[in-house]
C-alpha cells in the first residue's frame, strides 16, 4: 500500500538521535557521500527539481526552482537558512524530526547548502526548542568530527559552517524575510519585497531559507533519485507530508503519510477516529492561520496545489468535536494573531486587536450590530490590503468560523 | 562566579548577528535587560540606543522590564484552547486574584502564551521555567502550592 | 515608457514608482507614512491602487511599460476607508483642543474619507477615573508624554505609527518598539527625549504625536496685557515657510504687519543681532588665529560655528573633545535679545522688567536659548496657531516696515540669516570648510579628528540645506 511510504520517519524509534553511529548504520549520509563524490550541485538541483519536492513550510513553493535562483547567482557569498522556527499553534513536527532524527536534517541542509553554493548555513530554531536545540548542537559536532561539514568536506574542496540561530520568541519569525531580518539584529517584521532573499536576502546576499520537513526530504531525493519520489503522493505536490493529528481523536501524534490524502483517511485510519461519544463538528488543517473543514468535506484530498481547496498548510489537523465551546477557540485565534502581529501595518496591526476585542464580546454574549458589521469590515481588510501574509492568515479560520459554523448567525 | 554584562558581550563578536543572541542571554542571566546593561550593548555593537531596544522589546524571550518572582504561562494555542486552557487561566484569576496580562504586579504575572510545540501533552502550563503537561483547572491549586 | 492610469495615458521612467507618477500628475492618492524621499515604508495602507483586480501600494510598485493602473474605485474606497477608520478609532480623535488642528494630514484625510462613524470603541482616550483606566488599559499602556525637554512636545496618543520621525531623525532617537496591538514609536525605555532638537522630526509628523514644545499661552497673556511691551524678532528664515501657515503672507513687510495685529508692539529683523554676531565672531578668530600661526608646525587653529545651536549640542555629545573649538560669541538673537532689554530699555526709558522678547525662528534647537533676556522662541508652525487662537485672518493684509533697531544694519546680512552663508561674510583670507546635516557633519569632523582636514573656520549646520529647510520651518500639507 502506498500510505506505508515512510522518507522521513522510517527510522524513527530504530536509532538513538545521540549516536552519528545508529545514523550512520541505516545508510545514513550516503547521500552526502554521494552528492560529494559522484554529482555536482548542478545536478542536485536538478535531481530536487525533477522530484517536484515543494515548501513544506505551508506556502508550498517548488524547493528545486528556489535553490537554482540561489545557485545560479554569481555572488561569492551566499547563505542557506534551515526554517526551524516552527511556532504554527498544534504544529510539532520539526521538533519531533529533531527528536528522533537530527542527522537526517543535519545531512539534507549540508547537501542543499552545497548544492547552491553557500560557505554558511544557519539553522534557525525555535527559541523555545531549548532541549532541540542542544541535541542539534550535539549532532552537529558528531557530525563535524566525521568531516561531514567544515573545511574540506570528505577529501574534496567542499567548505561549509553551520551555525545554529535561536530565534527569540515571534511566530512571524517563521516568514522568511521576518527571519533575515531577526539573524540580522533587527525587530522581526517582514521586509518588503522584491528584492527577494533569493536575489538580496541575508545581509543582502542571495539566500535559500527552506523548512526544516522540506530540507529532512533531501537525502532520499540524492540517493534514490527524484524521479522516484516525484512518483510518490498527488501528483501536483508529490511526496510525503507530516502530519499532526491533535484534538479529539483517538490516536494523537506525528504520522507520516504521502500527500493527496484525505482528511477522513488520516482522522480515521491514522487517528484512529473520535473517542466514544464524541461527535464531529469540525476540523482545523494548518494549525490558527488554516481553514475549517466540515463533514461533508472530508473527502478533499490535501495538497499544496493552488487550486487545493483546502491548503495543507503546516500539516497540523486539529480535530473539534461538538462538546468544544466555538467560543475558546475563537479567542484562541485572534488572542494569538493580536499577539504575533509585528505592528508595522495598519491593518494587521489595529485589525488583529479589534477582532479579539469583538470575540471577547462574542464570547459574552454582548455583540452589536455594529461588531458584527466591523467584523466583515476587518476580515475584508486583513484580506486585502496588509503587508505580508500574516493578514491573510488572520482572517481565514474566523471568516470560516462565520460562514461554515455560522457563528454570527445566518 | 559573578557573571557580568561584560562577561557575556565579550562571548559575543559586535557583529549584527550576534545582538539578538546577546541580548537574549543578558535577559536569561539577569533577568532582563535594564536600561544601564542596553546602553553598553548600544555601545559595544556601535548601535543607537533605540535601535537595541527596538530589537530587545519585540521578542517575548527578552524581557525588558523587572519580572515579578513568579511567572505563569498558560498556552493558549488551538489545541489547548480546544482542552479548556481558558478554564485553568480563570482558576489561576481568581486563586491569585490577579488579571492575565497585568504588568504591573511585583509579585506574580499570568501570561497567556502562543504555542510552545507540546501540542500533543496540551493543555500546557509554565510555572517560572518548570513546564506542566494536561493541566486540568481542577489541578491548578495543587500546582501552584509548591510556588506558594 | 508609458502606463495608463485611470484609462488616460502618460509618461514614466524606469525605477519609478506609481505613487511617483500620479504626485507628478496631480493625481490625488493619499498617504500617511510616505513623505519625500524617506524610506518608503509601505505601512499606513493607504496609496492602495488597483492594479489587474489586485490592491497594491503605490508607494513601492515600479512602473513598468504597459502597466494599467486605476486610483479610484469602490474597492479602492472602501479598503482607504476601512484602514483609515481603525486607525482613527485609534487615535485619540481631541481635534479641536489639539495643537495640530486644521494642520494635522490625518485630520485631512479623515474628512475627505468622511470617517465620523466609529465602528470601533476608541483605544485611546483621555482616562479619568479608575474604572475607565481599567477599561482602557491597554491604551494607557500605550500612551508615552515627554514634557521633560524644552524643546520637542511628545504624546503617542496621536500617534499614527507612520515611522516618518524614525526614518528623519539624524541621530536615530526613534525606534519602533513592541509589538502587535501595543506596538508604539518611541525613546529607549520611553526615557524623555535628549537629542540634538534639529526639529526634523516635529516638521514631518502628519498628526501631533511630535509638537513644539512652548508657552504660546503665556505669550497670548503677554500681548493682551497692556503694561507688557511684546517685542518680535525676526528670524528672516522663517519666510521661506510662513506662506505654507497663511497663503499671501510672503513678504517680511507683510510678516511684520501680521505682528503688529496680533499685538506686537515692536517687530525687528534681527540684522542688528547679525551684524553684531559677525563682528564678535571675527574678534574672536583672527586673533586666535595670529597667536597660533606663530608656532611654524600649526597652519590652522580650528574655530568652529556656534550659530546653529543643534550642531553644538551634536558636537559637545558624540564629539566632546572638539567642544573646545566652538565659538563663544552669543548668537544673533541672543545679543539682540540682550540688546533689547538694555541699550534699546534704557534708549526708550522702559523697565526691562516689562518687556518681552519673542523670537520668531525657524529654528527649534533656539528654543534652548530661552534666558533672562530672550524670554520666548517659537517657530513658524507656533506663529501659525498663535494667529489661529487669535482667531485672526490674515487676508488682504498690508505692509509695514520693522521697526528700526537702534542704529539700523547693513542689508548684505540678509542673505546669510536665510540660508546660513556666513562663510562667504567671513574675511576671506580664512580656511573655511561648511558642513551641513549630521552626516556631512560627522565626515568633516571626523577627518579633522584624524588629521586629514584642517581649516580656520568651519561653518556647520544640521538642517540639510541650513535654516531655510530649518526644523521650525512649516510644511506644506503635501496630501492633496
Amino acid at each position: 500500500m502506498q500510505n506505508s511510504t515512510k522518507i522521513i520517519t522510517q527510522h524513527w524509534n530504530d536509532i538513538n538521535p545521540l549516536k552519528i553511529e545508529d545514523y550512520l548504520n541505516v545508510g545514513g549520509y550516503k547521500a552526502l557521500h554521494r552528492f560529494v563524490k559522484k554529482m555536482s550541485p548542478r545536478q542536485a538541483i536538478e535531481e530536487i527539481k525533477k522530484s517536484g519536492l515543494c515548501g513544506r513550510g505551508g506556502a508550498g513553493y517548488p524547493t528545486g526552482q528556489k535553490l537554482e535562483m540561489v545557485g545560479v547567482s554569481g555572488a561569492t557569498e551566499k547563505y542557506f537558512i534551515c526554517n526551524l522556527d516552527e511556532s504554527e499553534p498544534g504544529t510539532y513536527k520539526d521538533r519531533m524530526l529533531v527528536d528522533y532524527d537530527p542527522h537526517l536534517l543535519i545531512e539534507g541542509v549540508i547537501i542543499v547548502a552545497l548544492s547552491v553554493g553557500a560557505y554558511k548555513a544557519y539553522i534557525y530554531i525555535n527559541g523555545n526548542y531549548k532541549k532541540q536545540k542542544d541535541i542539534l548542537e550535539i549532532a552537529l559536532a558528531q557530525a563535524r568530527e566525521k568531516n561531514f561539514w567544515g573545511a574540506g568536506i570528505l577529501g574534496s574542496e567542499y567548505d561549509l559552517e553551520i551555525e545554529i540561530f535561536s530565534g527569540a520568541g515571534a511566530y512571524i519569525c517563521g516568514e522568511e524575510t521576518a527571519l533575515i531580518n531577526s539573524i540580522e539584529g533587527n525587530r522581526g517584521e517582514p521586509k518588503l519585497r522584491p528584492p527577494y532573499p533569493t536575489d538580496a536576502g541575508l545581509f543582502g546576499k542571495p539566500t535559500a531559507v527552506n523548512n526544516a520537513e522540506t530540507i529532512a526530504n533531501i537525502p532520499w531525493i540524492i540517493s534514490q533519485g527524484g524521479e522516484k519520489y516525484a512518483k510518490i503522493g498527488a501528483a501536483c505536490s508529490p511526496g510525503t507530508k507530516l502530519y499532526i493529528l491533535g484534538g479529539t481523536v483517538k490516536n494523537p501524534g506525528v504520522v507520516e503519510a504521502p500527500t493527496g490524502i484525505t482528511i477522513r483517511e488520516l482522522i480515521y485510519d491514522f487517528g484512529g477516529g473520535l473517542p466514544e461519544g464524541k461527535d464531529f463538528w469540525f476540523a482545523q488543517i494548518g494549525g490558527a492561520s488554516g481553514k475549517l473543514v466540515v463533514e461533508n468535506e472530508l473527502d478533499i484530498p490535501l495538497t499544496f496545489s493552488r487550486d487545493c481547496p483546502i491548503p495543507l498548510g503546516s500539516g497540523a489537523v486539529l480535530v473539534v468535536d461538538k462538546s468544544v465551546d466555538i467560543h475558546d477557540l475563537i479567542l484562541s485565534w485572534t488572542g494569538f494573531f493580536r499577539r504575533e502581529s509585528c505592528g508595522k501595518c495598519v491593518p494587521c496591526r489595529e485589525g488583529t486587536f479589534r477582532l479579539d476585542e469583538i470575540a471577547g464580546r462574542l464570547k459574552d454574549g454582548k455583540i452589536s450590530d455594529r461588531d458584527k458589521q466591523a467584523v466583515y469590515d476587518i476580515l475584508w481588510t486583513l484580506n486585502n490590503t496588509t503587508f505580508c501574509p500574516l493578514g491573510k492568515f488572520a482572517a481565514t479560520a474566523f471568516s470560516d468560523a462565520i460562514s461554515k459554523l455560522k457563528i454570527l448567525g445566518d | 562566579m559573578l557573571i557580568t554584562l561584560e562577561k557575556i558581550l565579550l562571548e559575543y563578536d559586535p557583529e549584527a548577528k550576534n545582538l539578538l543572541p546577546a541580548l537574549e542571554k543578558i535577559s536569561a542571566v539577569f533577568g532582563y535587560v535594564s536600561r544601564e546593561n542596553a546602553r553598553k550593548v548600544a555601545d559595544y555593537f556601535s548601535l543607537p540606543e533605540s535601535k537595541v531596544y527596538e530589537t530587545a522589546s519585540f521578542y517575548d524571550l527578552v524581557n525588558i522590564k523587572k519580572q515579578p518572582n513568579l511567572i505563569i504561562k498558560v498556552c493558549s494555542g488551538t489545541h489547548c484552547a480546544v482542552s479548556d486552557s481558558r478554564k485553568i487561566v480563570e482558576e489561576i484569576e481568581n486563586k491569585l486574584h490577579i488579571k492575565a496580562g497585568d504588568e504591573n504586579n511585583p509579585r506574580v504575572k499570568l501570561e497567556i502564551i502562543s504555542c510552545l510545540g507540546r501540542c500533543g501533552e496540551g493543555p500546557v502550563a509554565v510555572i517560572n521555567d518548570k513546564v506542566y503537561e494536561r493541566v486540568t483547572a481542577g489541578g491548578v491549586g495543587e500546582i501552584l502550592e509548591e510556588w506558594i | 515608457m508609458e502606463i495608463k492610469i485611470n484609462g488616460k495615458k502618460y509618461a514614466a521612467s524606469e525605477g519609478e514608482t506609481v505613487l511617483d507618477v500620479c504626485r507628478r500628475e496631480n493625481i490625488p492618492v493619499p498617504t500617511l507614512c510616505q513623505h519625500g524621499k524617506l524610506k518608503r515604508e509601505a505601512v499606513c495602507r493607504l496609496c492602495l491602487v488597483e492594479i489587474g483586480g489586485k490592491l497594491v501600494t503605490s508607494c513601492t510598485t515600479k512602473v513598468s511599460n504597459g502597466l494599467e493602473i486605476i486610483t479610484e474605485s469602490e474597492k479602492i474606497k472602501k479598503a482607504r476607508e476601512i484602514n483609515l477608520e481603525l486607525l482613527w478609532s485609534d487615535h485619540a480623535g481631541k481635534c479641536i483642543s489639539c495643537k495640530k488642528n486644521r494642520q494635522c494630514e490625518f485630520q485631512k484625510l479623515a474628512e475627505e474619507y468622511k470617517i465620523e462613524n466609529f465602528h470601533f470603541v476608541p483605544r485611546r482616550v483621555e482616562i479619568t477615573s479608575d474604572e475607565e483606566l481599567n477599561l482602557v488599559r491597554d491604551n494607557w499602556a500605550r500612551v508615552v508624554v515627554d514634557e521633560e525637554n524644552p524643546v520637542i512636545a511628545r504624546t503617542t496618543e496621536y500617534c499614527v505609527e507612520c515611522r516618518r520621525c524614525i526614518n528623519i531623525c539624524p541621530v536615530k532617537s526613534y525606534g519602533f518598539n513592541h509589538r502587535g496591538g501595543a506596538s508604539v514609536v518611541g525613546t529607549a525605555y520611553n526615557e524623555p527625549l535628549d537629542c540634538i532638537f534639529c526639529g526634523a522630526c516635529v516638521k514631518h509628523c502628519p498628526t501631533a504625536a511630535l509638537t513644539d514644545q512652548g508657552d504660546l499661552e503665556n505669550i497670548v497673556k503677554d500681548l493682551d496685557n497692556m503694561n507688557i511691551l511684546a517685542v518680535a524678532v525676526i528670524d528672516p528664515a522663517v519666510l521661506e515657510s510662513i506662506g505654507n501657515e497663511f497663503p499671501g503672507v510672503d513678504s517680511k513687510e507683510k510678516l511684520a504687519s501680521l505682528l503688529r495685529e496680533l499685538g506686537f508692539e515692536k517687530v525687528f529683523d534681527s540684522g542688528w543681532g547679525y551684524e553684531k554676531y559677525v563682528e564678535a565672531l571675527e574678534q574672536e578668530i583672527h586673533p586666535r588665529r595670529w597667536l597660533f600661526q606663530k608656532n611654524k608646525n600649526n597652519k590652522h587653529q580650528l574655530i568652529i560655528s556656534s550659530f546653529c545651536p543643534s550642531a553644538e549640542l551634536y558636537i559637545r555629545k558624540y564629539f566632546p573633545e572638539l567642544s573646545g573649538h566652538i565659538a563663544k560669541t552669543l548668537r544673533p538673537e541672543e545679543l539682540m535679545a540682550a540688546a533689547v532689554k538694555n541699550e534699546y530699555a534704557r534708549q526708550e526709558k522702559i523697565d526691562s522688567g516689562n518687556i518681552r522678547t519673542v523670537l520668531i525662528s525657524a529654528c527649534t534647537a533656539r528654543k534652548k536659548l530661552k534666558s533672562s533676556t530672550l524670554d520666548c522662541i517659537i517657530t513658524v508652525r507656533e506663529l501659525g496657531r498663535l494667529v489661529r487662537l487669535k482667531k485672526y485672518n490674515p487676508k488682504n493684509i498690508k505692509e509695514v516696515q520693522a521697526d528700526k533697531f537702534l542704529n539700523g544694519y547693513d542689508e548684505k546680512y540678509e542673505k546669510m540669516t536665510r540660508f546660513g552663508n556666513l562663510s562667504e561674510i567671513l574675511k576671506s583670507d580664512l580656511a573655511i570648510q561648511k558642513a551641513n546635516g549630521v552626516l556631512e557633519i560627522k565626515k568633516v569632523l571626523e577627518d579633522i579628528q584624524k588629521r586629514e582636514l584642517e581649516c580656520d573656520f568651519l561653518e556647520v549646520m544640521v538642517c540639510p540645506e541650513g535654516c531655510g529647510n530649518g526644523g521650525g520651518q512649516s510644511m506644506k500639507i503635501s496630501n492633496f
